[in-house]
């Protein structure tokens, strides 16, 4: 289940699901009590500069793709919002959990404080990701849709939703300077906008997104322990390292691996030391290829497979479950940023078992030349506000006016309230650094504004340098999607179902339970299936731009 | 409705010959109606069942209409555009539904052949035991495995059977070659029937247990004094008994052979693969759930319905030609 979220399609099923969402048949607007899509022409909503953390930079950006690395909390706290978002009342929001959800608001103080700080009574309900597509089909269904609805680029439910009108249409009212009434929400620059339009219209509020997220970690005293090279110089010496591991069986009394699990994280870095590309990329004639017609991904399927082959691979790595230890035990661990750095988590690790030691891998491409890293969308975690409740005006102005709460940048008392909770309750000040004491859960509203910046956690400190090393350098080998602003319907209605077959084939191919040329048969397939349709529609979009 | 002569059954523990002579009660020609005011309290307690099944069956049958249309969730059932039967044309054109089909088909046919007698066997056996004792302590620990979700089953076959699993572990330190029971395709539908086995083998005892009890000793106690040994009188008295029930099983179970575990095989599918996982619910699914495909996915469902109904009813004129009641 887990690999349907496999970012190496859906990264590009994104960029397009979104952006067609509304080019099937309207006739849908002001049914349902959906409101009519705006027509009239607007501008993007002109950026507003956040006002920085009292924080300076660890380390300054010095690439497109690249962003500041922060170490640490900032000195202190900014005010960045007065009064109360609502004036009494209640405010309904759909939200995608990733962790446990809160209990009830009695025998909740962070709840508590939340609707007093909002000035109303937020009435959250928390869907569990792996029930988001039901249930927010039976919530659409209902015809009672929360004021605030988190947006999955890649649900197709979602996306039936705002194609259908179930969510209002902003442009008109944060057109231009019509946005800087609310800062906080102004605080997106304009790629971030541009990337989220659906069918050329405003109606999520997007979060600013890191261009780059996964960077491979490397457990270095495994590496040392069997006497391998801790900075391969191509794809063979990688393989080698790793098969000098798989002659290991255990460390710290848990069973080591080469690799822990084939997730997206996995794919993303192989591909990108396989310079695979975009998943639909402009090949020599100018037309689009899908990345499973190249031979580097080819080359990149081989790769893995002859690990499996080798026993680099923890032999339930396809089950999604990750294996007891440190970063699943592994040697080679291709990890989001936020789960190494971000927060406490490489730290822990050490912390919690003596001897292991984790440091950040410098990939070279398999030739030893350099990688291609395909770079995010600039916008992620949207959030839609009801059409039904945007048809009151005032009652629109509330609910942004609650969005440019949550909007509040880092940096910010509200932004540190937002995310870590009360301090006493939630957290302490120790040596000037916020230390979770009883964290709370906070996903009530998932929003974020300003630039996406690495801000790593204080007990990451030791590992900041290189941490910025790696991510500079894949950074400037990073490309943009070719699709980007690009739109294919097929891709909208049929996506997730090609996705699922080719995540399917990715892993037969690499467990050895197909073969290369089983995959060239499933390509055709696949083709067949949509992915010609899809071809045409990126290459006709793309004319039709010039 | 019936016109056969229904006789008031036999006071329990008495045999039909000893039962007093009832008056039979006359049903010919009488109304549904007259029958309903004239047992009314009887047909009191069918309301709740049938209420049940109005409002949470059948009305929401009417939703297969979704069949024929391009359904969108927030457009509702009012404003989705219909599409007649593209939705079945899409259906048929999937290349997935022949391994999905080919898949059910096959886990069906292995669970009629060794799931579904596998109660029945556990229950004749357990009903040799002379020590009332151990047969409750064996039927509760038999029991036991049917409350634990799928996911519990397959973490549990997962820890034993998988590549990092009891088994494996041990081989290797044997000596051995380290194997994968929960990612070989070859090996899966075994390893599906196994689990189901375990899992309501137990379970499935429950109705044999009762038709058994229903069987008066003194049968037993004839035929004992008769010669017959134990293997006679289970073949000419237990059997027998156990017919009229066990033929009902079969006729349901033959309706839902295209409907195979959902969550077991939907667990296990990112491990195994979708060449060997894939059925016909992970099918629908995929296709409605995850891929917002309701018209495709309503479509096979009804697809499935349909062919449930035809095989319920073949297979029960089949029960009846055989000499069978079958179950209407």
């Amino acid at each position: 289940m887990t690999q349907l979220s496999r970012r190496t399609f859906l990264g590009g099923l994104g960029t397009t699901l979104g952006a067609v969402a509304l080019a099937g048949p309207l006739t849908a607007c002001g049914g349902g009590g959906g409101a009519s899509r705006g027509t009239a022409a607007f501008d993007i909503p002109t950026f507003g500069e956040p006002r920085p953390p009292a924080l300076d930079p660890a380390f300054t950006a010095s690439h497109e793709a690249m962003r500041d690395v922060y170490v640490g909390q900032p000195a202190e706290y900014f005010r960045g919002y007065d009064g109360t978002p609502l004036s009494g009342g209640e405010i309904s929001t759909f939200q995608l959990t990733w962790g446990n959800p809160p209990s009830d608001v009695s025998g909740d103080p962070y709840w508590q404080e939340l609707n007093r700080r909002l000035g109303g009574t937020i009435d959250t309900t928390f869907v569990p990701a792996a029930q988001y597509g039901d249930k927010l089909a039976t919530t659409l269904a209902s015809g009672s849709v929360p004021d605030l609805v988190f947006v999955d680029d890649n649900s197709p439910v979602a996306l039936q939703g705002i194609r259908d009108g179930a969510f209002a249409d902003l442009s008109e009212t944060l057109s231009g300077d019509n946005v800087l009434e609310w800062p906080h929400l102004a605080a997106r620059r304009e790629d971030v906008w541009r990337s989220s339009l659906r069918d050329g219209r405003i109606v999520t509020i997007p979060s600013p997104v890191h261009p780059l997220s996964f960077f491979p970690l490397l457990r270095l005293d495994i590496v040392e322990q069997v006497g391998g090279n801790a900075e391969p110089a191509d794809a063979d010496e990688l393989f080698e390292l790793l098969a000098q591991v798989a002659a290991v069986r255990d460390a710290h009394g848990l069973p080591v691996h080469g690799i822990a699990l084939y997730d997206d994280p996995l794919q993303t870095v192989v591909e990108a030391m396989y310079r695979v590309g975009c998943d639909w990329q402009l090949d020599g004639s100018g037309g689009f290829v899908h990345k499973i017609e190249t031979e580097a991904y080819r080359e990149s399927l081989a790769f893995l497979a002859r690990c499996w082959e080798a026993g680099v691979f923890n032999p339930d790595a396809l089950s999604g479950t990750v294996p007891e230890g440190p970063f699943g035990n592994a040697v080679f661990a291709p990890s989001a940023w936020s789960n190494s750095v971000g927060g406490p988590g490489i730290h822990t690790a050490e912390r919690d078992t003596e001897g292991i030691r984790l440091g950040f891998l410098e990939l070279r491409g398999f030739d030893g030349g350099d990688c291609v890293w395909e770079r995010n969308l600039p916008h992620g975690r949207s959030i839609a506000v009801s059409s039904r409740a945007a048809e009151d005006t005032d009652r629109l102005r509330e609910i942004l006016n609650v969005l440019d709460y949550l909007s509040a940048p880092w940096g910010s008392e509200e932004r540190l309230f937002i995310d870590s909770g009360i301090e006493g309750e939630h957290w302490e000040m120790r040596d000037g650094v916020v230390t979770p004491t009883n964290p709370p859960s906070t996903q009530y509203t998932w929003v974020a504004s300003g630039d996406a910046v690495y801000n790593l956690a204080a007990l990451s400190e030791p590992w900041a340098e290189g941490f910025h090393a790696v991510a500079s350098r894949q950074a400037e080998q990073s490309v943009p999607k070719d699709t980007l602003g690009l739109t294919s319907e097929t891709l909208a209605s049929r996506g997730v179902q090609l996705n699922a077959s080719l995540l399917d084939q990715q892993n037969a191919v690499v467990s050895g339970r197909a073969s290369l040329s089983d995959f060239d048969d499933f390509v055709r397939t696949w083709l067949d299936q949509g992915g010609e349709q899809i071809r045409r529609e990126y290459d006709e979009a793309r004319e039709a731009r010039g | 409705m019936t016109t056969r002569q229904r006789t008031v059954p036999a006071a329990p523990g008495t045999s039909e010959e000893e039962a007093p002579a009832a008056p039979p009660v006359e049903v010919r020609g009488t109304s549904l109606w007259t029958r309903i005011k004239r047992e009314r309290v009887a047909y009191t307690f069918i309301v709740p069942g049938l209420a049940f099944f109005v409002l949470f069956v059948y009305v929401p049958l009417l939703g297969n209409v979704v069949a024929f249309m391009d359904f969108s969730p927030f457009l509702g059932l009012e404003d989705s555009p219909w599409v007649g039967f593209d939705n079945f044309r899409a259906l048929l054109d999937d290349p997935e539904l022949r391994d999905a089909l080919v898949n059910t088909l096959t886990i069906s046919l292995l669970l009629v052949v060794f799931a579904f007698p596998a109660p029945l066997a556990l229950a004749l056996l357990l009903n040799s035991l002379l020590s009332d004792r151990v047969k409750r302590i064996v039927q509760t620990v038999v029991y036991l495995p049917h409350f634990l979700s799928w996911v519990i089953v397959i973490s549990l076959c997962q820890q034993l059977l998988g590549g990092n699993g009891f088994v494996s572990t041990l081989v290797q330190d044997l000596g051995g070659e380290p194997f994968n029971a929960m990612t070989d395709p070859d090996t899966f539908y075994a390893l599906v029937v196994s689990q189901s086995i375990w899992k309501d083998v137990g379970w499935g005892t429950i109705i044999f247990f009762a038709a058994i009890a229903a069987v008066p000793r003194d049968r037993y106690e004839a035929a004992a004094v008769d010669g017959a040994n134990s293997w006679r009188r289970t073949w000419h008295i237990t059997l027998p008994a156990l017919l009229p029930v066990t033929t009902l099983l079969l006729i349901l179970q033959i309706g839902n052979v295209l409907t195979v575990g959902f969550e077991q095989l939907l667990l296990q599918q990112p491990a195994v693969g979708a060449d060997a996982a894939q059925v016909l619910d992970t099918f629908v699914y995929y296709r409605g759930v995850a891929g917002g495909q309701w018209g495709v996915s309503a479509a096979a469902g009804l697809l499935k319905g349909v062919i449930a109904t035809v095989l319920i009813v073949s297979a029960n004129r089949v029960a009846k030609r055989l000499g069978g009641s079958g179950i209407f």
